[in-house]
């Protein structure tokens, strides 16, 4: 990679080369490199190479392709002012990316989308794709085999459950608890479709990031996103069909009974709209997409670590060979992802159960009162009555 | 001037995203301490509890991953 030009390097000195590599237009290749003749790990400490990070391959990958295709589209024309500090044109017209600096989130996406020539759709790695499609493979094909030991069994029927059935049963009864245990029997059940491939789907897409040379698709903001507006629409139709448009309305004005609730209305009506509109849509994404992102970056920089020490100590250097840094990690990982898949179905269940209708409120007579713009559901959860 | 603003990010993100993480540290923290001791006291109500503790613990956990998708967007120098 290049580091730096060389008057940068010499005038900024060996501490700050580091902020300016990014910045830096790299013309001069390593240009100190060949002048150190010390030991290995000495040259790696005056010149921290950077280890060829697959993450960072593929990035460099797609950024020039992109680069190819928007040059190709519009020959001639200025870069997009939200382009200017990445893709510049140098002395003989031709636009190049400015070596060393990454584009920023918003860049990629705008160039994937001035490319593509679709608008808002934006700029969807290969690797989501394939990922997620291999994953819904995975689940279909799984559910096919453990399904089809239910139904062979229930055809003969009072034998032994297999193996399968057991397995299945396990998978499908844990979740449909899971669902009772939020929403109550009837909308558990009703609600279990969803809530069940939902999590299922996003604990195979995450554990997919620990099998070495695979990429979880939930890493995509834009696969998060959608997942989350899957979610944002069930919610909307329960409100819509099991609330009725006024009584939902009701709802999102806090549920006001007396003047004070009334003059408070608008105050609540904002708040809801803000709330569930944005805010909840977008958190159920960001926190998928930050916590499996985050978990990848981290396997990637324990990766590219352990590259870096044998690269360090090596002699001539490898870069191919690694100590595997990244294996405490995997308990990690295999916690995080399902912790998350977790998280993402739960709080899909109680945003469905915010806009159920809550039936024991009648027996209850109105002590929720002092709860105001209709939270009170969040008790629900809590305070169903304990068999004793 | 760009390194400049550069090299400032490339110190503010690391300590922003330090504090943010203190901040969720604390809440969860304290979230999963009070639950602890409430499963403590009632075992029998601990599948509840830790329900709502998970729920609570994903909000808060919430506010420290919007600063680090908040780095990841801006990708200060060096970083990747």
């Amino acid at each position: 990679m290049a580091d730096s030009t060389t008057t940068t390097a010499a005038d900024h000195g060996l501490d700050q080369s580091h902020e300016n590599s990014a910045a830096a237009h790299g013309e001069g290749h390593d240009a100190h490199a060949g002048d150190y003749h010390g030991p290995e790990l000495g040259r790696y400490l005056v010149h921290p190479p950077e280890p060829p990070h697959i993450l960072q391959m593929l990035y460099k990958f797609e950024q020039k392709a992109l680069i190819r295709d928007y040059v190709s589209k519009h020959p001639g024309q200025e870069a997009p002012s939200v382009l200017e500090n990445w893709l510049v044109k140098d002395e003989q017209g031709e636009w190049k990316a400015v070596e060393g600096q990454a584009p920023t989130f918003f860049q990629t996406l705008h160039a994937g989308r001035l490319t593509k020539e679709v608008p808002l759709v934006g700029y969807a790695p290969w690797e989501n794709h394939v990922f997620m499609g291999l994953s819904i493979a995975f689940l279909i094909g799984s559910m096919y085999v453990l399904t089809g030991s239910l139904r062979r069994d229930r055809l003969t029927a009072m034998k032994r459950p297999t193996r399968t059935q057991t397995v299945a049963e396990l998978i499908i009864g844990g979740l449909d608890d899971f669902c009772k245990g939020v929403l109550g029997e009837k909308n558990g059940r009703f609600y279990l479709p969803y809530i069940g491939t939902m999590f299922l789907l996003i604990l195979v897409s995450n554990l997919m990031g620990m099998v070495p040379l695979m990429k979880p698709p939930t890493s995509s903001l834009l696969v998060t996103f959608s997942l989350a507006l899957c979610t944002f629409f069930v919610v909307q139709a329960t409100a819509w069909v099991r609330l009725g448009p006024l009584t939902y309305m009701h709802h999102l004005m806090g549920s006001p009974k007396d003047l004070i609730g009334w003059a408070l209305s608008p105050l609540f009506l904002l708040l809801e709209l803000i709330s569930d509109f944005v805010a909840k849509p977008l958190s159920l994404a960001l926190r998928l997409f930050g916590n499996i992102l985050g978990k990848d970056i981290l396997f990637g920089v324990f990766l590219s670590l352990g590259i870096l020490l044998v690269a360090a100590v090596s002699e001539p250097a490898s870069h191919f060979v690694g100590i595997p840094l990244t294996i405490p990690f995997y308990a990690l990982g295999l916690l995080l992802s399902t912790i998350q898949a977790l998280v993402f179905s739960l709080l899909s269940c109680i945003y469905i159960l915010m806009v159920l209708p809550h039936d024991h409120d009648h027996e209850h007579g109105d002590h929720h009162d002092d709860h105001g713009h209709g939270h009170g559901h969040h008790k629900a959860v809590v305070s169903e009555p304990v068999p004793h | 001037m760009l390194e400049t603003a550069q090299a400032a990010l490339g110190f503010a993100y690391p300590i922003g995203l330090g504090l943010a993480a203190f901040g969720a540290a604390l809440g969860i923290g304290r979230a999963v301490g009070s639950a602890m001791e409430a499963m403590g006291r009632q075992p029998e109500a601990i599948p509840k509890i830790q329900l709502a503790m998970i729920i609570g613990s994903a909000f808060i956990e919430a506010l420290a991953i919007y600063a680090l998708i908040s780095v990841f967007l801006v990708k200060p120098a060096g970083l990747f």
